[in-house]
């Protein structure tokens, strides 16, 4: 075939010119150490590489959520914590006023050191996170969720419950509402509360208290006769109609039931004397300290005083623990919950570690394959350069 | 002694014709579009003398251009191919190019936006969180203007492309028709074909597949018709039509061809070519991708501020519009007469998709003709199509049409609106306060506002919890303040559905529980955030097929595929057009060494001629010395 001198000039020209930009690709892929220059490079790959950063981006944040649910859960469990030693000096003390040696002046003295210890435990309760928003205010977290009036503890907040989303799909709540650590706790033993009349003459003891469970949800009264001195004390036991529920005989540390409740009684019951077993009233934390301290500065008249003193503050005790327990109750879910943010970080970890190598493996430049390309491509334009000469050299002309 | 003088002047004669052709070989080496000449010499017809014949000397017989116009025709297709391919990619790489520069990634931005929610939910009150989102968001907007106005940038640069290559066009086609008048006056004087002419000629047609596909029929006379498109007459004989380049009906930002003084447009009938290929690049690969772009934005403002319109600001208000409205509408064709306008906008965000639909008002009538399908449908405005509510407006005139491209320009208009960050609704709407009393566990878990309007709530809404609340045995709930009535409490799902709100709980109820439902105390309540930075995983566009950010990846693989494509065309065309140009070459090329050749050759010839003469010259000689003598 003929050969057009001008065409073979322009096709070794041109063929220079596209292997001189084959190897600038190569040089710039190699500067770079990126494979795909431009998302045409690789289109599935650019799309998939899309994915994978999004998905890197959502767990860079996951893992910023994580970390700040982790600190306000520390923090709300620390404060937990600080809460139940707190209750535990006010079970102590209350312990310690329950003492028949206690005069009134020293009783007044543990009611102003329950009544610090229980400032102490509103200020805690109005913890701020490190935003400055209030812990435990629900949704309003800008106000202090508690404060105490003459009428008892007010709760400014709401029962709002905030989460954090720390994976595609799983949240975590982070602030809990006030109320539901800190209020609504059914009083003395969670199911019945006792109350004790003052006008009671009797030095009946009403001690250890149990239920089967069931929250009582009517008012019984308990009445106690007896004729003579002699004759033994009779208790009767009335529902809420005045209807008679069972009677027997009382004696010393027995243990009444009815309706899956029960008491130990103790003590000596006057005729006449009486109590109430009612459904139990939910309350506060707070107001329970005050109601305490409130019992102790009452001055104490006489042994029937010191009887129903007795009673009140064994209910109170009770009550104590009741709080104790519920608050212990939410320490332990608060609990679950940093393990749940430890297992999730994990996770997290291990899928940013993969996506990381996904990313890698579609878009790093195999520099190995790049620079055995790049020399390949380099004595390729050698080569094409050193025949261009040569060819070029080539003429009849010069030998005519 | 005459026979040979004149056989002698004969042979130098051809010989010197002969090398000025190889010369002018030699001389248009290298000229573009040059046919080799080749010059074919004749035996002239001698005399009879006595019984021989003898030789009359030789004559060139003619000097013709080795052409042959198979492959003159295969290396114009193959031209117009690559020149549209290499137009096509040429503009693709870069639009390609845009995004991936990350300075300009939509991704990226909208991973920030969407992440700023989630910053803003770990503490709903922050200044700084609610300041950086109104930044990210700005950012994100500057990102979709950016690529927007890139792509708007490209979709220039084509038109004027388009517009300069038609002026080339018109440029060429006459001077076609005037090689065609002069070749056909030369053929018709001259015995040998106008071989420069006729290399003029091809050399312009060659050009003109260059901007545009052509087909070119020969004509007896020696000229040529060219034609253009689908048979769209550009040159007839000595005649030629202008083109032009007007803006397009719907769309004044974009050209379109059409033959001078006529109102039809071509430019879909055009093919290959550099215009070809800068028209399909606009329409197959800028437009497509700056709607999607104009969809995305749209899905993800009506998202944003249907979800903002959701929850309450910093001010215990309901979320104004976080994005401004985009301007979508359908385009008035520029012939329309009547003032009729349709104005567009979302509605089911689900449902939005790329249209390409026009209306048109026969004077009763407004018809739909779906251009993807082919189908034709009678509407009447106020109309929901794909997603949007379309009304019209003003008095429409018998043939007026809209073109319903909603997208085109949606992003001129995408912006924040808000300015204050406290207008941010990070906030739910409605929260719960259980009784300090209650007995039971019961809490309220959820509650929305199925009628978002009674928020933020004139009062509280107080619920009682009854057993016996509608009638023996049936609980419900007492409800007063804001909404006042009694609803019955379904146990079994535990919710109850209280007019304008569904309330969900937990625990069991006890006689007398009850809870106070306020507007949310918007300072530690995130929920809204939340409900945002889902937005984001959602496959809540195009028929609840696909995320925001999918979109927006599927838009760049849908660039990335196309530019492969055209890239790999590209790389095939060029292959086709060097083969056909390698063939071509070697007919019609010069090749030096072969004129080297020649040129030695006819030097050598010519001396001989010469010296024949001087023989002649000597025998004379010889025969007057004789005769002197």
């Amino acid at each position: 075939m003929r050969v057009s001198t001008a065409q073979q000039y322009q096709q070794a020209i041109s063929q220079m010119l596209d292997q001189q930009t084959q190897i600038q690709k190569t040089q710039i892929q190699l500067s770079s150490g990126q494979r795909l220059l431009k998302p045409s490079d690789d289109p599935t790959a650019t799309r998939q590489l899309l994915s994978l950063e999004q998905s890197q981006s959502a767990l860079q944040q996951f893992s910023t959520n994580l970390g700040l649910a982790e600190g306000r859960l520390s923090q709300t469990e620390s404060i937990l914590g600080d809460t139940g030693d707190l209750l535990q000096r006010v079970r102590e003390l209350t312990v310690q006023a329950n003492s028949g040696t206690q005069s009134d002046e020293g009783r007044k003295a543990i009611a102003v050191e329950i009544e610090s210890v229980g400032e102490q435990l509103l200020a805690l309760a109005n913890s701020r996170d490190q935003s400055g928003n209030y812990l435990f205010a629900g949704f309003r977290s800008d106000g202090a969720p508690f404060s105490i009036t003459p009428s008892g503890t007010e709760y400014l907040g709401d029962d709002g419950q905030r989460s954090v989303q720390i994976a595609a799909d799983v949240s975590v709540l982070t602030h809990d509402s006030g109320s539901r650590v800190f209020m609504n706790i059914l009083g003395a033993n969670g199911s019945f509360v006792t109350n004790y009349p003052d006008a009671n003459t009797g030095s009946l003891l009403i001690g250890e208290t149990s239920s089967a469970g069931e929250i009582l949800t009517e008012t019984l009264s308990v009445e106690f006769t007896q004729a003579t001195e002699s004759d033994p004390v009779l208790y009767e036991v009335f529902d809420s109609g005045g209807a008679s529920v069972s009677t027997g005989e009382y004696a010393e540390n027995m243990v009444l039931e009815i309706d899956g409740q029960s008491l130990t009684l103790s003590g000596t019951p006057a005729d006449g004397d009486s109590f109430e077993i009612a459904p139990p009233i939910p309350q506060d934390v707070f107001s329970r300290i005050s109601d305490i301290a409130t019992m102790l500065r009452e001055p104490v008249t006489g042994a029937t005083g010191s009887t129903q003193l007795s009673n009140d503050l064994a209910r109170a005790l009770e009550s104590l623990d009741q709080a104790s327990t519920h608050l212990s109750g939410y320490r332990s879910e608060l609990g679950s919950r940093l393990q749940m943010l430890d297992t999730q970080s994990q996770v997290n970890q291990d899928f940013a570690l993969f996506i990381t190598e996904q990313v890698s493996s579609i878009s790093d430049l195999d520099t190995t394959e790049a620079i055995s390309r790049l020399n390949l491509q380099l004595v390729g334009l050698q080569a094409a350069q050193q025949a261009y000469v040569k060819v070029q050299g080539l003429s009849l002309f010069n030998y005519i | 002694m005459a026979d040979l003088f004149n056989v002698g002047t004969s042979a130098l004669l051809a010989f010197k014709q002969a090398i000025s052709t190889t010369g002018n070989n030699i001389a248009n080496a290298s000229t573009e579009g040059y046919s080799r000449q080749i010059s074919t010499l004749e035996s002239r017809v001698g005399q009879l003398s006595g019984e021989n014949y003898f030789g009359g000397g030789v004559t060139l017989q003619s000097v013709e251009r080795a052409y042959d116009q198979f492959l003159g025709a295969s290396l114009r297709t193959q031209t117009s191919a690559e020149a549209s391919s290499d137009s096509f990619y040429q503009i693709a790489v870069r639009v390609d190019g845009m995004l991936a520069d990350s300075g300009q990634g939509i991704d990226e931005a909208m991973n920030s936006f969407f992440n700023a929610w989630q910053s803003l939910g770990n503490n709903p009150s922050g200044r700084a969180e609610r300041t950086t989102l109104l930044a990210d968001a700005e950012t994100m907007v500057n990102r979709f203007s950016s690529l927007s106005e890139g792509l708007s940038d490209i979709t220039n640069e084509v038109d004027l492309r388009i517009e300069s290559g038609i002026e080339e066009v018109n440029r060429l086609a006459e001077s076609i028709a005037q090689l065609n008048s002069k070749i056909i006056s030369a053929s018709s004087s001259g015995v040998g074909g106008p071989n420069i002419l006729l290399d003029q000629r091809d050399l312009a047609i060659s050009n003109l597949a260059q901007l545009v596909g052509v087909s070119v029929t020969e004509q007896g006379d020696g000229s040529v018709n060219v034609s253009v498109g689908k048979g769209q007459a550009l040159v007839v004989g000595q005649e030629f039509n202008q083109l032009e380049t007007r803006r397009d009906e719907f769309r004044p930002d974009l050209v379109e061809i059409g033959y001078a003084g006529s109102s039809g447009a071509i430019s879909s009938l055009l093919d290959g070519g550099q215009l070809g290929g800068l028209l399909d690049v606009r329409e197959q690969l800028i437009e497509p991708a700056r709607q999607q772009l104009g969809l995305l934005a749209a899905g993800l403002s009506t998202l944003v501020n249907d979800q903002q319109g959701q929850g309450l600001d910093l001010n215990g208000q309901l979320g104004g519009d976080f994005f401004s409205s985009l301007s979508l509408s359908a385009i008035a064709s520029s012939q329309n007469s009547g003032s009729a306008e349709i104005s567009v906008a979302p509605a089911t965000v689900a449902d939005l998709t790329l249209s390409a639909v026009v209306f048109s008002y026969d004077g009763s009538d407004w018809s739909m003709f779906d251009e993807n399908t082919g189908t034709t449908n009678t509407v009447t405005f106020p109309l929901e199509y794909e997603g949007l509510e379309l009304s019209l407006s003003g008095a429409a005139v018998a043939g007026d049409r809209f073109r319903l491209e909603p997208y085109a320009n949606a992003i001129s208009t995408f912006d924040v609106a808000i300015t204050d960050p406290d207008q941010i609704a990070a906030a739910g709407s409605l929260a719960a306060i259980g009784g300090a009393q209650n007995l039971g566990g019961m809490q309220i878990i959820d509650l929305e506002a199925t009628n978002i309007g009674i928020v933020p709530l004139s009062a509280s809404v107080d619920l009682t919890y009854d057993e016996n609340a509608l009638g023996a045995g049936i609980p419900g709930f007492f409800v007063t303040g804001a909404i006042t009535a009694t609803v019955a409490y379904d146990a079994i799902n535990q919710t109850i559905n209280l007019v304008d709100m569904e309330l969900q709980f937990s625990g069991e109820p006890v006689q007398g529980d009850s809870f106070e439902i306020v507007s949310s105390g918007v300072s530690g309540d995130n929920r809204n955030a939340l409900a945002m930075a889902s937005l984001s995983q959602g496959a809540n566009l195009l028929g609840g097929s696909v995320s925001p950010t999918g979109l927006y990846g599927d838009m760049v693989s849908d660039v990335a595929n196309l530019t492969r494509q055209s890239e790999l065309n590209h790389e095939t065309a060029s292959a086709m057009l060097l083969q056909s140009q390698t063939s071509q070459a070697s007919v019609s090329g010069v090749n030096l060494d072969e004129e080297a050749a020649r040129l030695v050759q006819l030097q050598q010839a010519y001396q001989a001629a010469a010296q024949m003469v001087t023989v002649a010259d000597d025998l004379f000689q010889s025969l007057l010395n004789a005769i002197a003598r």
